[in-house]
Parts: structure tokens; sequence; C-alpha cells
């Protein structure tokens, strides 16, 4: 049983601890309570750890938005920002929308995930460039150093400066990238809830929620 | 069973069950069975669930050195059972005029 839990614990990570915590509290009392002892029991009784966790994770993703704001680290925010995009992509295929609609917004998110996509990789190869740049003084400085002490030290300081200069505004980068992805998810929210009308029973169920 | 129970129906089953006394996650995982068909995985998000809505709370009571985790119905929970109840006579006749072939034309 306890191989069984720790499996499940090790891949609930994406949750929170307090979560995590609780719904292993949970199975663990509920096992005890079953008298289930190996790990094969609690196979056939729960599903396999992966197969219990993704019931368990579906439930939390459901929620995805709802909980967006709380106290996410970046790590998770740009994750469930990219699952944001992803799902609204799906659910514009699979509602009943007039088809020329759902196509000039299919082509709108083309359109937008073309321009991020043409972004990031003008920015990577900048990146790859300075430091092709960055690593030729290295080499060329070695190179030198045996024929003129002071070219060769000043082709190596050059180099070492601009891969020092690219690793201060590398967090930048990533800052942006993260920003990006942000937008990018808020349009494409906007854009779905703008042209797609709840269903009633989403609407209601909606509603039951807000009340209590 | 091949109907598959909602979320809604499920919920307002553990609600009703709740009623009468407060239950434990495996009792009510069992009690739950003894009538429909749903797996013992599935209880864990519809607790969380009505626990979050405030529809339900919970207790720990100490049980042969360990604890068990109770569940009980709230104020909001048996209001919500209320309404759960009247959506599902509405839906249950809609659903059987329907099945009879007894739609208006």
């Amino acid at each position: 049983m306890t191989d069984y839990l720790d499996k499940f614990a090790a891949l609930l990570v994406q949750l929170q601890a307090n979560e995590r915590d609780e719904v292993l509290a949970f199975y663990r009392e509920y096992l005890l309570d079953a008298n289930i002892q190996t790990y094969e029991a609690c196979v056939a009784e729960l599903g396999t750890p992966k197969q219990l966790t993704r019931k368990i994770l579906a439930d939390y993703s459901i929620r995805f938005n709802e909980t967006i704001g709380e106290h996410p680290t970046k790590h998770q925010k740009s994750r469930a920002n990219m699952r944001a995009i992803w799902l609204i992509g799906l659910a514009l295929l699979s509602t009943p929308i007039t088809i020329p609609v759902a196509l000039a917004i299919l082509a709108m998110m083309a359109a937008l995930a073309i321009l991020v996509f043409a972004i990031v990789i003008a920015i990577i190869a900048i990146i790859a460039a300075i430091t092709m740049t960055a690593l030729a003084g290295l080499t060329a400085g070695v190179g030198v150093i045996t024929q003129s002490l002071w070219t060769g030290c000043f082709y190596i300081g050059a180099g070492l400066a601009i891969i020092g200069g690219e690793l201060l505004v590398f967090p930048l980068v990533i800052w942006f990238f993260n920003l990006m992805i942000q937008g990018v998810a808020t349009i494409a929210q906007r854009l779905y809830h703008r042209f797609v009308k709840r269903n009633r029973a989403e609407r209601e169920g909606r509603h039951h929620e807000k009340n209590h | 069973m091949a109907i598959q129970i909602s979320s809604e129906l499920l919920d307002g089953c553990v609600l009703a069950l709740l009623q009468t006394e407060d239950y434990y996650g495996y009792a009510l995982t069992q009690k739950l069975q003894a009538t429909i068909p749903v797996s013992e995985s599935t209880l864990y998000p519809v607790l969380r669930r009505l626990k979050k809505n405030g529809w339900v709370t919970t207790y720990d009571q100490a049980y042969q050195g360990r604890n068990r985790r109770y569940y009980q119905l709230t104020a909001n929970g048996s209001e919500q059972l209320v309404t759960i109840q009247q959506d599902w006579q509405l839906y249950y006749q809609a659903i059987n005029t329907l099945l009879k072939g007894d739609a208006p034309a």
C-alpha cells in the first residue's frame, strides 16, 4: 500500500502541497478502511497510480481558469496558459457555431500563433548569433594568444563579456516569453467568449457555483 | 447500467446520503455502490467539490490510532440538495416524456 501511495504522490507533483496532502490522506484512509494491503490489490481497487492521478488531475484542470489567479508559480501559470490556448482551440472545433465565424476565429488564432512563433524563432536566432560571435571571439583569442598576448587577451575578454551579458539578459527573455504566452491565452479566451455563447446547462452550472 | 451519471446527480446522491448520517470516505463509497455503479476512485473529486462549495464540512475522528475524516452536510448543502431534487424532477419528467414517445408535436 505504501509503495502504491508513494508512486501516486510522485505523480501528483503538479498539485500544490496542501492539495496533494489532502488527496493522499483521503486515499490512505480509504485503503486502510478497505483493508487493502498489497500493491496489486490497490491497483485492482483504484486503478494504477497513473490512472488514479489522471482522474484526480482532470478534475483540477476543468477549473484551471478559476484557480489561475490564486497562488500559482510562474511555471504553473504558463503551463496553465498553454493548456487554456489548447482547450479553447479544441472547444471551438467542437462548438456548433456558424462555420464562417469558426473559420475566421481559427484563422485569427492561426495568425496569432504564427506571429508568436516567428517572434520566438527570431529571438532564438539572435541569441544563437550572439553566442556564436562570443565563441568565435574565444577561439580566435586562444589561437592568437601565443603570437600576441594582448590581442589574445582582448578577444578572450570580449568573448567572455558577451556571454556574461547574455546571461544577464536571459531572465528578461524568459519573462518576455511568459508574457507572450499569457497574452495569447488572454486574447484567445476573449475571442472565445465573444463568439461562443455558453449553453444553458453550463451557465446554470456556473450560476450555482457562484451562489455558494 | 449503460447510462453515465452526471456530476450534478452524483453531488445530489452524496448530499442525500449525508442527510441521514455523517460518513467517512470508504463507507460513503460502499453506500453509494450499494445502489449505483460508481468506481472506487470517483468519490474524492466529488467530495472536494462539495466541500469547496460549502455544502459539506469535514471533521476528523480518531480510529485505531489514525484519523478518519467524516463528511457532514451543511445548511447550504441541504438547500442545494433541494435544488438538485427539483432539477431532477423536471429533467426526469422531460426525459420520460421523450422516451415514451409522448413529445408534443
